[in-house]
């Protein structure tokens, strides 16, 4: 990342002021208004565009050529490791990471770019289904008149529930419905960590290890959660039941530490009822969201209520009387 | 996240810092010229409580809400008129609750210009996702009908015609309640056309976020509502003259909205009559970490922090005297050791005398079991996971923090780096678009400001078992 931006400071150095004009630039210039001419204007708006498109393609070829040397490396890595079956009798775990190897290899593959795949391709049609299109008409009824495009998210999302995930030709339907270029959707659907654009378990469990989880234990979540679907973090159990990833904070602390499964929280976790949470929905059935340690209900303290122990006050208390 | 006026109070911070060096020793602050108040805050009764069912016990729909007093003669309310809610909101003293504390009542007022033919929009923040942040999601899901009648009543105040409710992607349940709560509100006709029969048009719309720490920036959220991707805007133009959909837009957290009715009803110089001059008012605390009950409690301001702890989260696990530190507002504000734990006051004038900041009331509370350098290490890889990109200093800066801690976490580097590290966060900090940067910069600060011996040892610690 420091090599970026060094080559980055060379690519626009062509105006890289000498420590005599820094001094100068400091200074601002009284604005001339003659040299305000429209020729002006648009020659500086020229550069300045020029400029800025450099500074994104040089920021793009860098993170290419970034990916590509570790990609490099990673491939050299599998290089050896496969020599050295030939040469020695080796164990399980070399096998265990040759295939791990493998795997990092092709999320690194995924990263560079959008591959056409059997189940992933612009061929296949999408259609969103009846009760969607209803909901579209509804999503749509909110913004003003001109600004369609504000229905991207929702529109991404909706796409999303129906097909469990987010191919590339859902998206291509998306931009078809709010008239924008296919490019702006694509621009939100990796911008935004809900859009996952893989096939997903049918189960997304989304567990909390920022640090307010953290201090609360999650590393022994991530530990039963991974044990009971047998399954390692960003990755789908070999039944298609279940994805687990590791999320930043979810916004529940109070109730640290928790998990999100599809869309509820299933919160003051330990490792014994994360297990039972993860069976239940093995078997089909789907375990009350909420605080796993009854009878805390929400995010009230464990050990008793300390406020709110009185009935809650009725309309017209307190209220001023010149209203 | 804070929105971005974080930094006017970073900057009045530094200034009221050289003005206090210039006049004495002691650092001065807001309250320190403030006329004459309460000294601290003492813990509410629960008739002054805002949030009544802030834990879900009772019912959250229309009905439930009308009964503890909600929608209450929201009519008359509205009839007074903008500059009486304004003003009603100003001698409340009520500063945002979404962490930057910029006074509610001037912040409205910004909206009251001639109109000039464009529309005027509300848009409410709640993208809660600031580590250890989570009063908002409480308010959505068990009071939503004090959020949609709060919506109305600013939106009066600012003349707005439509309120647009940003929630994050993750909170799903809490958007369908709060959903719920708007549509039952259009059946009665509370909101809609004429609303409450008061002559005055205004709609709500609830939008779900997909998971973007950044949207908590209001720019970045006004970009996101547009559809696009959430990357903060430079400023000027503030949202106030070029917002969403390129109208005049406020936005404000979610809890401030949420208070303006009852402060109406009862009354500014109620709610002023809480907390220490410039910093009135109940605040929704969030109490996490190493604590025996981690809870979500309403209380005064100004109260101090350790009674905040004992009475309502049961303590630090392991008593009061294993304690380590806390971090007081939400992952963005700096460490504070427990020297200064035990006298502090939660409030936005005392924490910044401790050198950290009020930020979103989320305390997070580390005992002295806690790697402290992991917990900030964990922190930083947040704010290099979530930056959005867009600026220097923020996308390589944070990547290198997160680079150089982790090495302190496994004692891995040399003494000098400290220093390193810490003119890093310099470098970082008032360089960027938004204050995403600032908020990761200064929890770094924070634990080198006071746990530098701790690094310190665990490098020696490393160095001697690597040569034995």
């Amino acid at each position: 990342m420091y090599t970026s931006s060094m080559l980055f400071a060379y690519c626009t150095s062509s105006d890289k002021p000498s420590d005599k004009s820094t001094n100068k630039k400091l200074q601002f210039e009284p604005l001339d208004m003659k040299k305000l001419t429209y020729e002006y204007m648009i020659k500086q708006s020229i550069l300045d565009t020029v400029n800025s498109t450099t500074q994104t393609l040089t920021v793009t070829y860098m993170a290419i050529t970034e990916l590509s040397t570790e990609y490099r490396t990673l491939l050299n890595k599998l290089i050896t490791l496969l020599e050295e079956t030939l040469m020695y009798n080796v164990n399980d775990e070399h096998w265990d990471s040759i295939v791990e190897l493998r795997n990092e290899i092709q999320n690194k593959k995924e990263k560079l770019m959008h591959r056409d795949s059997e189940h992933d391709n612009p061929n296949i049609p999408f259609e969103f289904d009846e009760a969607n299109k209803k909901r579209i008409k509804a999503i749509l009824a909110i913004y003003p008149e001109g600004h369609k495009r504000g229905a991207m998210i929702p529109l991404l999302d909706l796409a999303q529930r129906q097909h469990g995930w987010l191919p590339i030709s859902a998206m291509h339907k998306v931009a078809e419905i709010l008239e924008v270029p296919r490019m702006r959707v694509y621009e939100v659907a990796t911008f935004y960590t809900m859009f996952n654009r893989k096939p997903m378990g049918k189960y997304h469990v989304q567990i909390c290890t920022c640090t307010p989880c953290w201090l609360r234990d999650s590393d022994a979540i991530v530990k039963a959660v991974t044990a009971a679907t047998n399954c390692e973090i960003g990755g789908t159990s070999a039944d298609k039941l279940f994805t687990i990833s590791e999320v930043e904070c979810l916004g529940a602390c109070a109730n640290a530490p928790m998990f999100q499964v599809n869309d509820d929280y299933y919160e003051d976790l330990t490792p014994e009822t994360a297990t039972a949470v993860i069976n239940a929905f093995k078997k089909g059935e789907r375990p009350p969201p909420g605080p796993q340690n009854a009878p805390r209900f929400a995010a009230d303290p464990a050990g008793g209520l300390t406020s709110l122990t009185s009935p809650p006050p009725g309309p017209g208390f307190g209220v001023r009387s010149d209203l | 996240m804070a929105s971005g006026i974080v930094r006017c109070l970073q900057i009045s911070r530094r200034q009221l810092g050289l003005l206090g060096s210039s006049l004495s020793s002691q650092q001065r602050t807001f309250a320190d010229a403030a006329p004459e108040g309460k000294k601290q805050g003492s813990p509410l009764s629960d008739e002054d409580r805002v949030f009544t069912n802030l834990y879900g016990r009772h019912d959250w729909r229309l009905k439930g809400a009308m009964s503890r007093g909600d929608w209450y003669k929201t009519k008359e309310i509205l009839d007074k008129g903008s500059d009486w809610i304004i003003n009603e909101i100003k001698i409340s003293g009520l500063r945002g609750r979404g962490g930057a504390g910029f006074p509610s009542g001037m912040k409205w007022s910004f909206m009251n210009k001639p109109a000039d033919g464009r529309p005027k929009y509300l848009v409410i923040n709640g993208d809660e996702g600031e580590p250890g942040t989570c009063k908002d999601r409480e308010i959505l899901r068990h009071d939503p009908h004090k959020l949609v009648e709060g919506c109305l009543i600013a939106g009066r105040a600012m003349g707005a015609c439509a309120a647009y409710i940003y929630i994050r992607g993750e909170f799903y349940n809490e958007a369908s309640n709060m959903q719920v709560a708007v549509a039952e509100a259009y059946q009665a006709g509370l909101i809609g056309k004429n609303s409450c029969g008061s002559g005055y048009d205004f709609d709500i719309f609830i939008v779900r976020g997909a998971g973007a720490y950044i949207c908590g920036e209001e720019t970045a959220l006004i970009e996101s509502i547009e559809g696009k991707q959430g990357k903060p805007r430079l400023k000027p133009p503030f949202p106030a003259d070029v917002g969403v959909f390129g109208c005049p837009t406020t936005v404000t957290n979610v809890e401030t909205v949420a208070v303006a009715p009852t402060i109406c009803r009862r009354g500014g110089a109620w709610f002023a009559s809480f907390g220490r001059p410039r910093n009135h008012g109940t605040k929704l605390f969030n109490i996490s970490g190493h604590v025996n009950n981690p809870c979500t409690v309403e209380e005064e301001m100004s109260i101090p922090l350790r009674e905040l702890i004992d009475r309502h989260a049961g303590g630090v696990i392991g008593g009061w005297d294993n304690l380590l530190g806390v971090i007081p507002g939400g992952s963005s504000t700096p460490v504070i050791p427990k020297s200064a734990c035990d006298t502090v006051l939660l409030d936005f004038d005392d924490l910044i005398r401790v050198q950290s900041s009020f930020g979103t009331a989320a305390v997070i509370v580390m005992n002295k079991q806690t790697d402290i350098i992991k917990a900030i290490t964990r922190l930083i890889s947040f704010y290099k996971h979530e930056s959005c990109g867009q600026c220097t200093p923020c996308r390589e800066g944070i990547s290198w923090m997160f680079k150089i801690l982790k090495r302190f976490v496994d004692g891995n580097a040399e003494v000098h780096e400290i220093d390193m590290l810490w003119e890093l966060t310099k470098q970082i900090e008032l360089h960027t678009i938004c204050a995403l940067a600032d908020g990761a910069a200064w929890p770094v600060q924070g634990l080198i400001r006071h746990f530098r011996p701790e690094i310190e040892a665990r490098l020696k610690e490393q160095k001697r078992a690597m040569s034995n």
